[in-house]
């Protein structure tokens, strides 16, 4: 199998598939953050460096969202250097593409808000504030994709969705609570929200925004791509350059992140640590400092993140099984080798049903802590459960030999050998 | 925090309201009605009566008793409507000194607001009484057509009768409200609302809780009542003919025959005929007359189909304004105790061609729609949200009279809208932005709102500068204006408080005076 960071794989772009609802899904905010990188135009090589997960967890996310069709392969990275057996590793690519080789990263994430603007102070959550912060720096984007709609969405379909963002943005929603700079972004929001709604679904106004959507012709070769914009085009002639005096005000503002990432992480807050390197990375998305700091950092936010969603699981009894069993799961996420998450998951997958997968987590435990008994004795039991009693018995043998004070796994033992014994009497 | 309760602000009758549990519901008042006549009173010894008991001696005392004075709120003393109720009210209006009308009743002159401040109180008193706690906060329903001036006295009667308005709402809009929370379904919905003064039309459509207005029409004078002037004046014509004896000139017989009609009228939405009998109506040199007369539905229906036909006409214009078709209408709502009537009903049946929707009060459905609206503001109930619209187009004058709009009407708020204008001399230094509201194309038949000066335009040939004038409504109606010279980017811009027809001080008076008054009965 070849790795995905090297070869074509590494070459493929991704886009989001046309009917896919990216709220629809259960994303933890770093595989959000990871989607939203995902735009149809950087191959998956670079959203290994800029996803904000490991690499290797960058693969897993792309891998299961390919398998489940949440995203699909937009195209082939445009020829322009030279062939992929000849590419240097990682760190040397990222120097090429500041010379010029590949289209870059993009500088300016639509969604990267600045944080520092989220006031625990007020009568809004934080999720609220983000998320009005977030529509706020993508006001400027098209109509449709300000509704949330296809270019060809029904009248129906444009009006539901504006209903919908009402609910979220109209100032009436906040009457009265203390919201302070967000009321004069929400009055913002709504009135383009309104301006949206008003220009799409009057038919003439909408052939009018649609004229000027597509005053830039599709690329040739067509297809279910989306058109790129103007810019988008430009980028992708020639090399983008950034002026040197834009440049040093980013990389002093990125710096600024990373100061604050720093103090956070002596702080022990990982996860704002996380999102501030993250914010500094798309200032100066090539300093390698910051990448580094970024894959220690971020993999001890998730280390976190996982112990909770541990402490979380391990709290629960079994009427809310199957949440727990979605907590392991997502555990799994952030550390699939872990052996007694997978051993826990496949306890979880065996009291679900869900064969297969408890044969997965089981084995994979006894694969990475061959030398543990209880593992065994969780493979046995999905053996057991899958008809097959000769691999159950052995895994129960080693489980036995592993942990001479198992009496679990004898009692189970005893119950399947009768069988045995009689099958041997004959 | 105490509750917010709603209030329907009705021409003849107003009902209050509160959320309880969650659910709206209408708080009767002492004498066990769910609405009080929005009337008032001051009796022959000097004392103060409102709802039921004004009512009620209202016969005896035609001279002191006002009602419907919701017909005269925000307007100005020479307008036709005033003038109209001048003719056919036995109470005196007065012109005052803001060329607003006033009443003048028990020797004492009234501005509008106050009367309807006083019917606020009340209902605010009754909502006290019943949830036994004080009440501060109240969403108010008004007629759709109501501009801004008139929705301002609306709140000035509330601060007049010690509540804080949170939001002035249009009555079909609450009513809409109250129905989208009993039915959870998409649809366009017509609010046909004949009262007992106003008479609107509204199409909403309804969605995942949103209530969006699409359009909405209607007349500030028309209503129950003039079905009810309907039948006096036949009456009077025929007692004229019958007894040789003229009517119109003695207040309290028409007082009375008003009251007899309004009760035949009703009776006639479930009987075929109704007995109007008035014994000792008049007396002349032969002694003492009656009036015995049977009305018939026939007769009355005879009476009142052009004024049935008039809304029509006014509901096709506002189905057309809302870019539908009457037969898309999912439901027809009728509110106001007019719709009672079978001919009503009958017209809108045809005209939309289903039969309409039963099972909401049409007394009551307004308030609990204001009460639903409170609960949506203050974060008990958030099901709900209501789109609000601008009731009356917005722009500025320009040359020649004419009316420039910005900002049509039914627009949703908050809104921002901007165009670009010129002048019209050369060298023209200044620019007077004239802000105005209302439909007309002429600017001076639209209310004036308020006006400012933008100058220091760089002098330059006439239709070269360009001045960017943008309006921008927020959340809660209040109007700005801007005009901007894009070529020096000089900017001028105001504010219109809606005003009303008084000032901050009067008001202020008004309230210390009704305390005083207040400290004299306790007294």
């Amino acid at each position: 199998m070849s790795e995905p960071g090297e070869g074509d794989e590494g070459r493929k772009i991704l886009g989001l598939s046309a009917g896919c609802d990216p709220t629809a899904l259960q994303l933890n905010p770093a595989e959000g953050f990871l989607l939203s990188r995902i735009d149809g135009q950087t191959p998956w090589r670079l959203l290994r460096e800029i996803g904000g997960l490991m690499p290797e967890e960058v693969d897993l996310c792309l891998e299961t969202w390919l398998a489940r069709g949440i995203v699909d392969v937009a195209g082939l990275e445009e020829k322009k250097e030279p062939p992929p057996s000849q590419a240097p590793p990682l760190e040397t690519r990222s120097e090429r593409s500041r010379d010029g080789g590949a289209p870059p990263a993009p500088h300016e994430p639509p969604e990267a808000i600045d944080e520092s603007q989220i006031d625990r102070d007020l009568d809004l959550s934080a999720e609220v504030q983000r998320s009005i912060l977030e529509f706020e720096a993508r006001l400027h984007r098209p109509y449709h994709e300000l509704l949330g709609v296809e270019r060809n969405a029904d009248v129906k379909q444009i009006k539901r969705a504006y209903f919908n963002l009402c609910k979220d943005y109209h100032p009436d929603r906040y009457f009265r609570r203390k919201i302070g700079d967000h009321a004069g972004r929400l009055d913002r929001i709504f009135k383009k929200i309104l301006e949206a709604y008003e220009l799409l679904s009057d038919p003439t106004t909408r052939a009018e925004v649609e004229r000027s959507l597509d005053a830039v012709p599709p690329p040739p070769g067509g297809g279910p791509q989306r058109p790129l914009s103007k810019l988008e085009r430009l980028r992708q002639r020639m090399p983008f350059k950034i002026p040197e005096a834009v440049m040093n005000e980013r990389r002093a503002k990125a710096a600024d992140f990373f100061d604050a990432a720093r103090f956070a992480m002596e702080n022990q807050n990982y996860v704002e640590a996380a999102s501030s390197v993250r914010l500094a990375i798309a200032f100066d998305p090539f300093n390698d400092e910051y990448k580094k700091a970024f894959a220690e950092v971020q993999g001890k936010a998730t280390e976190m993140r996982a112990g909770r969603l541990l402490e979380e699981a391990e709290g629960m009894d079994s009427s809310r099984m199957k949440e727990a069993y979605r907590l392991y799961e997502e555990t799994l996420l952030y550390r699939p080798h872990d052996p007694a998450v997978n051993d826990k998951a496949a306890e979880l997958a065996l009291e679900m049903g869900e064969l297969d997968k408890a044969f997965e987590y089981a084995e994979r435990a006894t694969l990475h802590s061959p030398q543990v008994g209880r593992y065994h004795r969780t493979l046995a039991r999905v053996y057991r459960s899958k008809s097959d009693a000769g691999h159950a018995v052995r895994e129960l043998q080693n489980a036995i030999e592993l942990d001479p004070g198992d009496e679990e796994a004898k009692k189970m033992l005893d119950l399947l050998r009768p069988r045995r014994g009689a099958r041997g009497g004959n | 925090m105490s509750r917010v309760i709603g209030i329907d602000l009705g021409t003849t009758n107003s009902c209050v309201t509160v959320l309880d549990n969650g659910q709206p519901t209408v708080i009767p008042n002492t004498g066990g009605y769910k609405t009080t006549p929005s009337m008032f009173a001051i009796s022959q010894d000097g004392k103060r009566l409102v709802g039921h008991l004004a009512k009620r001696q209202a016969i005896t005392n035609s001279k002191n008793t006002v009602f419907a004075a919701k017909r005269l709120i925000g307007r100005r003393f020479d307008s036709p409507e005033v003038q109209k109720s001048i003719d056919l009210c036995p109470y005196e209006i007065v012109r005052g000194p803001n060329d607003d009308p006033r009443i003048k009743i028990g020797g004492k002159t009234f501005t509008c607001p106050e009367i309807s401040g006083i019917i606020l109180r009340e209902m605010k008193r009754v909502a006290e009484e019943y949830l036994g706690e004080p009440v501060q906060e109240a969403v108010i329903t008004v007629p759709a057509y109501f501009n801004d001036t008139q929705r301002q006295c609306t709140k000035d009667a509330g601060k007049i009768a010690g509540l804080e308005v949170l939001r002035i709402i249009n009555e079909p809009t609450a009513a809409a409200m109250a129905y989208g929370m009993q039915r959870n379904q998409d649809e366009k919905i017509a609010v046909y609302d004949l009262g007992g003064g106003t008479f609107d039309i509204s199409i909403l459509e309804l969605s995942e809780g949103v209530i969006e207005v699409l359009a909405t029409a209607g007349h500030t004078f028309l209503g129950g009542e003039d079905f009810d002037r309907r039948i006096v004046g036949h009456l009077v014509e025929w007692f004229e003919q019958a007894e040789g004896i003229d009517l119109r000139t003695d207040t309290m017989a028409l007082q009375r025959l008003k009251d007899a009609a309004e009760k035949a009228k009703c009776d006639l939405s479930i009987r075929e005929s109704s007995e109007i009998n008035l014994p000792f109506i008049a007396s002349d040199a032969q002694g003492p007359r009656h009036l015995n007369y049977e009305l018939t539905r026939d007769t009355l229906e005879g009476l009142v189909s052009d004024i049935v036909d008039g809304t029509l006409k006014t509901v096709e214009a506002c189905v057309r304004d809302a870019g539908v078709q009457a037969q898309e209408i999912d439901q027809v709502v009728l509110v106001g105790g007019q719709t009672r009537m079978p001919l009503v009903q009958k017209a809108a049946t045809d005209f939309f061609g289903k039969r309409p929707h039963k099972g909401v009060n049409p007394d009551e459905v307004v308030a609990l729609g204001a009460a639903i609206q409170g609960g949506a503001l203050v974060g008990k109930d958030q099901n709900v949200l209501l789109l609000d619209v601008t009731p009356l187009s917005l722009g500025i004058a320009t040359y020649g009279g004419h009316f420039a709009r910005l900002i049509e009407r039914n627009t949703t708020v908050p809104v921002s809208k901007g165009h670009n204008f010129t002048t019209t001399r050369d060298n023209q230094s200044a620019v007077k932005i004239r802000v105005l509201q209302g439909e007309s194309e002429n600017a001076s038949d639209n209310d004036l709102l308020g006006e400012f000066v933008l100058s220091g335009i760089r002098p330059a040939p006439k239709g070269e500068p360009e001045v960017e004038v943008s309006f921008d409504i927020d959340a809660n109606g209040i109007v700005s204006v801007s005009a901007r010279d894009q070529a020096t980017g000089k900017e001028q811009s105001i504010t219109v408080n809606a005003t009303g027809t008084l000032s901050d001080e009067e008001i202020s008076q008004i309230i210390e005076d009704n305390e005083l008054y207040e400290v004299q009965l306790k007294g």
